[in-house]
């Protein structure tokens, strides 16, 4: 086996089910890839699932779409690989005919999953990597998608040189570009202020802000009006009680157009996920870690 | 100004400050009434049949009533009526205990789903064996904030809305059939566990206007 030959993938697609319902990849197109070309027992790297999506068509975030579905990844992995929870990039807001708010992807998106190989691993083997997948890609209609993708990643002994896969390194940054950083610890943190069931968010520096409702949060009053707003002030009324458990918490993703942005597209994510204060204070404690 | 499906570099909807009444996406629809554990909404709507259906004589003649928001095209109504026969098997085993299954088919005309035909001819493929009631001016899907096909509504004999949300947990393994679990409750006299659940489908297909 050549040190540091890419990892070789084929695809094949799923089961062919009767009816129109899936088209094994219409108007999204998925691969699978490794951002580095090979694997050193007891190390890790970084997988990626990749669609290609059609003009005017999107696939779903994991999060409080009024509708649709994200896609389902199944990875079957050989002994002594484990891999961590799947990293989703920011999505953008889509109002649809209700009206109703769904967050989705366009164009092209790469969902991250970390790739851990254990130090028991064989060395000079090619671990087989295969992931199921299913999906939902949407315009005005919605069509089901399924593919068996799979990946085939050397394994070499330490010392011998392992490369990013440099076909793939674009996919990879501009994923990671739209991961959500940290709810940051100082005092460049946007300003939170909580009243009954109502969150105002203040960023002196944005133009724009908008919130990402993620899953397992209280649910937003009305996302399609409230949930992006020009300026540096997003209040968002929360549904609540009736959408939330014994300690609700607010979750997801809030991006910040900067008013001073080098390039129009630069924005800044992060990750929210803030415990609901129980008293209606109008202060609250410092975010907990986020994700 | 359409609203559709196509984002065509639009990120979101913004409205202007003082957008008319009627402005896309800001008509005066139904106002969401429906709500888990009050009187759910009566509505009367017509069948493909032609028949009248009330949900008020189907509770009133002491049957708990399942809605189902349907479109024959969506992937996941085909799933749930193809693969499995997850409706039609409420259908099967729960109306001898006096529960009623009925479809509520709120795409709007010109919108994937519409019409009396092609859910006429639906309820063929499908084997649908309960009433599908078409509401393509999607009032009562207004009512009721039905988001997606399917989404499921459980009215009690009191005419209460005792559940909304999902038909099941979406697992394979360890699914929980949400609509079930509530069904055998209510026939039990107890209160629904889970009474209310995010649901997942496609979009029901309102109008653009």
């Amino acid at each position: 086996m050549p040190a540091g030959s890419p990892p070789t993938q084929t695809s094949t697609t799923g089961p062919s089910t009767t009816g129109p319902r899936k088209h094994d990849q219409p108007h999204a197109r998925a691969r699978l890839i490794s951002e580095h070309s090979a694997i050193i027992a007891g190390q890790a790297t970084t997988l990626g699932v990749t669609f290609e999506i059609d003009e005017h068509w999107h696939l779903y975030w994991d999060g409080q779409s009024d509708s649709g579905l994200p896609p389902r990844i199944k990875l079957k992995l050989p002994e002594g690989f484990t891999a961590g929870p799947v990293q989703w990039p920011a999505p953008k807001r889509l109002v649809v005919p209700g009206p109703m708010l769904d967050y989705v992807y366009e164009d092209r998106v790469t969902l991250l999953i970390p790739l851990q190989a254990s130090t028991m691993v064989a060395t000079g083997s090619t671990a087989e990597i295969k992931a199921d997948l299913e999906w939902l890609v949407c315009k005005d209609v919605c069509v089901g998608g399924e593919a068996t993708l799979s990946l085939a990643l050397p394994i070499l002994s330490a010392g011998q040189d392992v490369v990013l896969s440099s076909d793939v390194k674009t996919l990879f940054a501009q994923a990671r570009n739209r991961l959500p950083r940290q709810w940051p610890m100082d005092a460049s943190a946007p300003k939170l202020e909580w009243s009954e069931d109502r969150l105002i968010i203040r960023a002196a520096d944005a133009k724009k802000l908008a919130f990402y409702a993620g899953n397992d949060g209280v649910p937003l009053a009305d996302a399609v009006t409230q949930g992006e707003a020009m300026g540096d002030t997003l209040a968002l009324n929360l549904d609540w009680p009736s959408g939330a458990g014994s300690s609700p918490r607010v979750r997801g993703v809030l991006e910040l157009w900067p008013r001073d942005a080098a390039s129009p597209s630069t924005t800044m994510l992060y990750a929210v996920d803030l415990p609901v204060p129980r008293d209606n204070s109008t202060t609250t404690p410092p975010p907990s870690g986020s994700r | 100004m359409a609203i559709g499906g196509l984002a065509l570099g639009a990120a979101a909807y913004e409205p202007p400050k003082d957008a008319p009444k009627d402005s896309a996406a800001h008509k005066d629809h139904a106002k969401v009434t429906a709500k888990v554990g009050e009187k759910a909404p009566d509505f009367t709507l017509t069948d493909v049949d032609g028949k009248s259906w009330k949900l008020s004589d189907a509770t009133k003649a002491g049957k708990i009533v399942v809605l189902e928001w349907y479109n024959p095209d969506c992937p996941v109504i085909v799933a749930h009526h193809k693969d499995a026969k997850t409706f039609n098997e409420l259908h099967t085993n729960y109306s001898s205990k006096g529960v009623m299954v009925v479809a509520i088919n709120s795409s709007a005309e010109g919108k994937q789903g519409f019409g009396k035909e092609r859910n006429a001819e639906s309820r063929k493929e499908y084997g649908i064996e309960y009433p599908i009631l078409l509401d393509a001016e999607g009032a009562v899907g207004h009512m009721y904030g039905a988001k997606t096909t399917p989404h499921v509504y459980i009215v009690n004999k009191d005419g209460v809305l005792a559940y909304a949300g999902a038909i099941d947990n979406q697992k394979k393994d360890g699914k929980v059939n949400y609509a079930k679990a509530a069904l055998d409750e209510l026939l039990a006299g107890k209160a629904v566990t889970t009474a209310e659940t995010k649901p997942y489908g496609c979009g029901v297909k309102y109008s653009s206007k």
